[in-house]
């Protein structure tokens, strides 16, 4: 079996933590931390064409990145490697990273699949919607929603992200799977929750979604959808979690 | 009721007016320069979407807008609003109005002339190459790298190349030649995108729901766009495509999950059609005033839903005629 991809940044403990128990379970995996990707020596060779899209990341010290190396991916990375941004500067520090991030869009999306989660436009580990757009998705898949306002007052910096709210819990949809917190083993949510918040995560075209709940004891559901986190704390899922990751990926 | 947003006179958006006025249809236009006398809400709870917007005293409930097209300008450098100081709050107002109904019309119902979301796949050239492909179009043999040595074996062996920016930012094709293959090593900083040249003929192909207007192009120049800029020629032409070619077309675009594109297409001496790009807020209008395509009555026949549903379900209306240079798909 080939091994799977875990791409992140060194300060996601969260994709470090999943990659070592995966490894415990017998599974091979490459931990690529991002910084490998911003390296001055690395060699890029990204190509399309007739004969389809393809590329090869190659160090001097004989290390580098193909999709023919891999079963897999998992990926952590939602914007370029700090590694990266650190050696761009001067007057071009706009159109160099443009440049990169459509770079970085297009050879990530060459991924070897299963992909979570694939690279978007709006963001190279998904699309990062506004919370307004997370709102109307998670309606449109069945949710109750804690309602969102915006107005000509509105702040629009600040409308990007929603406090925590009291009892909030973030459930992780990994595929067609739920799964709970293990810190919160009281929490109950009902199928129809369930089933929504899966609908939710294949709406949006993510494999892996932290849907944040709030409970509502006033309808029958007991929770509101109050957000959404393309990068939840994967360690919060505990073993249940590596199982749902590791049937993703299973052969 | 469908809405209009931008500047009035920025021509697309003039000649979709002036379409709709011809169609007789109800609309409603954001003046982004009268954005001091205009207000906006809306609000997503669970009973969906709904809100209100004021334009210089008139009150529209949103649900009552069943389709838009917008070509807004940023508002940061709208006359009134760019000499002003950040917190002044005249530009805080245009600033949180504007985010509002960017955010609006990302979720609103109905027919939106494009939203933001499927837009973005323009931002990465090779990104949405890999979409172009799998619906069918070839595309040019293309190499991005930031290694000499593989650029200049890609050019050995692939003869003539064009390089250009990769991103949303615009830039001038060039075609590499011998100057720039000594400075080659220059590209070690940043990885350039590398095309071979595929000889043939240019066709803008601009789509709108299902209608397809092409535009053949003559052109002397590497990029047509700026071939009069360097003393070349361009010449526009409406052309009518292969069945086949402007039912990938459109389906392309239905993926891409847009009602308007402008998909830059090439014709090869083979007759394959290479595509080079969808752009997903095309200004159709430079082809429409240079063809006489009626780009423009399209996208407003499309953002005329109503009407459109009323001219289906009445004995007394007639099919329109068809228009030579208009391909229908839905038959």
């Amino acid at each position: 079996m080939q091994p799977l991809l875990v791409l992140h940044e060194a300060y996601d403990l969260s994709a470090s933590w999943l990659a070592d128990r995966l490894r415990a379970r017998g599974r091979a995996v490459c931990d690529l931390p991002a910084a490998m990707l911003g390296a001055a020596a690395l060699r890029w060779h990204h190509r399309l064409g007739v004969a389809g899209v393809d590329f090869t990341l190659a160090h001097p010290d004989g290390t580098g990145v193909s999709p023919r190396s891999y079963g897999g991916t998992v990926n952590r990375l939602h914007y370029l490697p700090l590694a990266l941004l650190a050696r761009i500067g001067g007057a071009d520090e706009d159109y160099a990273r443009n440049e990169l991030y459509a770079l970085f869009l297009s050879w990530m999306n060459a991924l070897p699949r299963p992909l979570l989660n694939a690279p978007t436009p709006q963001g190279l580990a998904g699309n990062w919607r506004h919370p307004s757009a997370w709102t109307a998705l998670a309606h449109a898949a069945g949710l109750r929603v804690v309602p969102w306002r915006q107005n000509a007052a509105s702040d629009p910096e600040r409308g990007w992200a929603i406090p925590d709210q009291p009892g909030e819990v973030t459930v992780i949809i990994v595929g067609d799977r739920l799964v709970p917190p293990t810190a919160q083993t009281r929490i109950s949510i009902p199928a129809e929750v369930e089933m929504a918040c899966i609908a939710l995560a294949h709406d949006a075209g993510a494999g892996i979604l932290g849907v944040r709940l709030v409970p509502d004891p006033a309808i029958a559901a007991g929770w509101r959808f109050v957000g959404a986190n393309l990068l939840p704390d994967l360690s919060a899922g505990g073993e249940a979690l590596v199982d749902a990751v590791d049937t993703v990926f299973a052969p | 009721m469908i809405l209009l947003a931008g500047i009035p006179s920025e021509t697309p958006l003039r000649l979709v007016a002036e379409a709709l006025d011809a169609r007789g249809a109800t609309y409603r236009l954001f003046n982004q320069r009268e954005v001091a006398d205009c207000d906006f809400a809306f609000h997503i709870d669970d009973g969906g979407i709904d809100g209100e917007l004021n334009l210089c005293g008139e009150r529209i409930a949103l649900h009552q807008l069943t389709a838009a097209y917008h070509r807004m300008m940023d508002d940061a450098r709208l006359p009134d609003i760019k000499p002003l100081p950040a917190d002044a709050p005249p530009r805080r107002h245009a600033r949180a109005l504007h985010d509002a109904l960017y955010r609006w019309i990302e979720v609103a119902p109905g027919r939106i002339v494009n939203r933001s979301d499927p837009q973005g796949s323009n931002m990465s050239k090779p990104f949405q190459g890999q979409l172009v492909r799998a619906h069918g179009f070839d595309i040019p043999e293309t190499l991005i790298s930031n290694d000499p040595d593989a650029v200049r074996a890609f050019h050995d062996s692939h003869g003539p190349l064009i390089y250009k920016s990769i991103s949303g930012v615009r830039s001038i094709v060039a075609e590499l030649d011998v100057t720039d293959r000594e400075r080659l090593e220059r590209i070690r900083w940043c990885p350039v995108q590398f095309q071979q040249r595929v000889a043939g003929t240019d066709i803008r192909v601009h789509v709108v729901g299902e209608d397809v207007h092409a535009t053949e192009i003559a052109s002397d120049g590497v990029d047509y766009r700026y071939a009069p800029r360097n003393g070349g020629t361009t010449e526009l032409a409406a052309i009518t495509l292969p069945d086949d070619v402007a039912e990938r077309c459109v389906a392309m675009t239905a993926a891409l999950g847009l009602s308007l594109s402008g998909i830059d297409l090439r014709r090869g001496a083979d007759g394959r059609y290479y595509c080079f790009e969808v752009n997903p807020s095309p200004a159709f209008s430079y082809y429409e005033l240079n063809t006489g395509q009626p780009i423009a009555a399209s996208i407003a026949a499309l953002l005329d839903t109503e009407s459109a549903m009323k001219e289906r379900t009445s004995a007394r209306v007639l099919t329109p005629p068809m228009r030579p240079d208009a391909v229908p798909l839905s038959r």
